[in-house]
């Protein structure tokens, strides 16, 4: 019995010992004979250099790259693919992969089981797809540059990061730019996606069937839209910023239960878009998104501020900074809508009311279209009617007798100050 | 034979006043293109499986395209939309794939019936399955689920009811 004991002992030893390996790789070569005969646990460092070809991972190790080390794909399907579990690949060059999006080309391709995957200090330049993942867990990708090309068709690029059946992700740190999506999820659940940096591409973060996840402190500058939600719920966004995107920052759509909170969405504008058309520049755009609360964000110097259409009315909003959009909101529906929670609307700046007893909020309620803005959205063809004196007359004239409410948003709370403008590290939750 | 001459010249008027009279009449769809977007959601209509709709209007030559009836439905029937829409296609479920619908299938919306409440999946929430034929409504919301309605029964209230 003690005799067997010892024998697993000296067994385990024996084991560590190999995981204990540090392989100095120099050439495509000796790259490709080291992943072969590697054991779970080995290190592989990669002088500099460059290694052309794909190369498979299948054993639990460890990749590192010395300064300039570079894996150079020759156009053609992936550069490195991973079939282990707790691999890691850190500080490589990776370029010249393929851009078949069908046959999923990427830098670095993680095939189902490759859990506990660590991606850290990359950097990868590109046509396909930078970082692809199906049915796996818990990857972490880090500190990474990731570029895509931006000659291709913003649509024919791959995403920077692509991940589906993936639970508990961690995308941190990483800047992305020229790729399709950002980050594109898809049925995914509690995600953790901060600190990144997304230009020109499509959509920063785009969401789709996912649940549960947490999204903070990203940027999305130059981009078609900044944060996409879609068929999701539970998500928590909040201090993220997106400015100089063409359709929108934020959008909601058929999400539910979602938490969003103290962004800023600033300078959407679309050069080609119409109000008519319905494709101007949104600060949020929510349709057929319910019981969501966007509180603390700001919307500002947009095409439109906040643009809600029929089915988005379920939606809590509060302490919103709404300020200096050519249209500050555009509702159409039917419904009279109140905008805000606990006696406490939002700012509004072009909000001309008085605070006569000083508890900061306007003492007359803030409705933020007057009935002839319905108008000419229900009639666009009047448009040209827009400045002229009888309209104007009509607006004076609805200002002074505060009409009977009957459809729209008001704000019965709108706050006298901005507040603060700070963004306040988020945190998880 | 000179004087033949001046008769060609008649020849592109006849075929300019056939054009203008088909125009008026035939509801013509447009291909979806694998750059096309979705005009409510913004995502590459081809890329989700499901029938697809689009929207012809009034007063503009652009042709808003969906990845989705459902997501047509949703744009068409807000108030600002109802009145710039001339008419309306849909992909025919009963004549084509599901998952990559061909532009050969689309029928008016308007004289479609719907399935609406399927297992089937598409994008952006429950389809609203088209179908050219009460009969083939009936077969698929027999094989699939869901109860077979007429356009004008699909309504904001019904799209946001049940998701």
């Amino acid at each position: 019995m003690k005799l067997r004991l010892v024998l697993i002992w000296l067994l385990c030893f024996a084991s560590f010992g190999t995981w204990a390996a540090l392989i100095r790789v120099t050439d495509t070569d000796s790259l490709t004979l080291a992943l072969n005969k590697a054991q779970a646990g080995d290190t592989l460092v990669l002088a500099t250099g460059v290694y052309e070809g794909s190369f498979k991972v299948t054993q639990s190790i460890s990749l590192k790259g010395e300064i300039g080390a570079t894996l150079d794909a020759l156009r053609q399907g992936s550069a490195l693919v991973i079939e282990a579990p707790q691999v890691s690949i850190e500080g490589l060059n990776i370029r010249h992969w393929g851009r078949d999006l069908y046959y999923r080309d990427a830098a670095i391709l993680l095939k189902k089981g490759a859990d506990n995957v660590q991606i850290k200090g990359n950097r990868l330049v590109g046509d396909g797809f930078g970082i692809y993942g199906e049915q796996l867990n818990s990857p972490i990708i880090t500190d990474n540059s990731i570029s895509g090309n931006g000659a291709i068709h913003v649509l024919d690029r791959g995403d920077g990061i692509y991940l589906k059946h993936v639970n508990s992700p961690q995308i941190d740190r990483n800047q992305l730019i020229f790729v399709r999506d950002g980050v594109y999820l898809e049925s995914v659940t509690h995600s953790r996606i901060y600190e990144n940096q997304f230009t020109k591409l499509q959509y920063g973060i785009h969401y789709m069937y996912t649940q549960a996840d947490e999204a903070w402190q990203n940027q999305a500058i130059a981009v078609d839209g900044g944060y996409a939600l879609m068929n999701s719920t539970h998500i928590y966004l909040h201090h993220n910023r997106v400015t100089q995107a063409r359709d929108f920052g934020i959008l909601l759509n058929i999400t539910e239960a979602s938490h969003v909170q103290a962004n800023v969405a600033s300078q959407i504008h679309n050069p080609k878009g119409t109000v008519e058309l319905g494709n101007e520049g949104k600060g949020i755009f929510i349709y057929a998104a319910q019981h969501n609360r966007i509180q603390d964000n700001e919307f500002s110097h947009s095409d439109t501020g906040i643009s809600m259409a029929m089915g988005g009315e379920e939606n809590r909003l509060w302490h919103n900074r709404i300020m200096a959009n050519q249209t500050q909101v555009k509702y159409v529906g039917e419904a009279q809508l109140e905008w805000s929670y606990q006696g406490q609307g939002n700012y509004w700046s072009e909000y001309q009311g008085w605070d006569l007893n000083g508890d900061g909020l306007g003492d007359i309620a803030h409705r933020p279209n007057d009935s002839l803005d319905k108008l000419f959205w229900l009639y666009p063809e009047a448009k040209l009617l827009m400045e002229s004196p009888v309209v104007l007359l009509l607006r004076w004239v609805e200002r002074q007798f505060k009409p009977q409410v009957t459809s729209g948003i008001s704000d019965s709370f709108p706050l006298m100050q901005r507040g603060a403008h700070v963004l306040i590290d988020g945190g998880s939750r | 034979m000179k004087k033949y001459y001046a008769l060609l010249l008649l020849v592109p008027l006849l075929f300019g006043c056939n054009k203008s009279e088909a125009t008026d009449h035939v509801h013509k769809a447009e291909m979806i293109h694998e750059h096309d977007r979705c005009h409510l959601c913004g995502m590459v209509i081809t890329k989700y499986p499901g029938p697809k709709g689009q929207v012809h209007l009034k007063a503009e030559k652009t042709v808003p395209k969906f990845c989705s009836s459902r997501d047509m439905f949703n744009f068409a029937l807000q108030p600002e939309n109802k009145r710039q829409i001339d008419y309306m296609m849909v992909h025919d479920a009963g004549t084509t794939d599901w998952d990559q619908p061909d532009d050969g299938a689309f029928i008016d919306a308007q004289s479609a019936f719907y399935v609406y409440g399927t297992t089937k999946k598409a994008v952006m929430g429950p389809a609203v399955a088209p179908f050219s034929t009460k009969a083939a409504a009936e077969a698929f919301a027999k094989e699939y689920g869901g109860r077979v309605l007429r356009f004008d029964d699909i309504t904001l209230e019904l799209l946001a009811g049940d998701k």
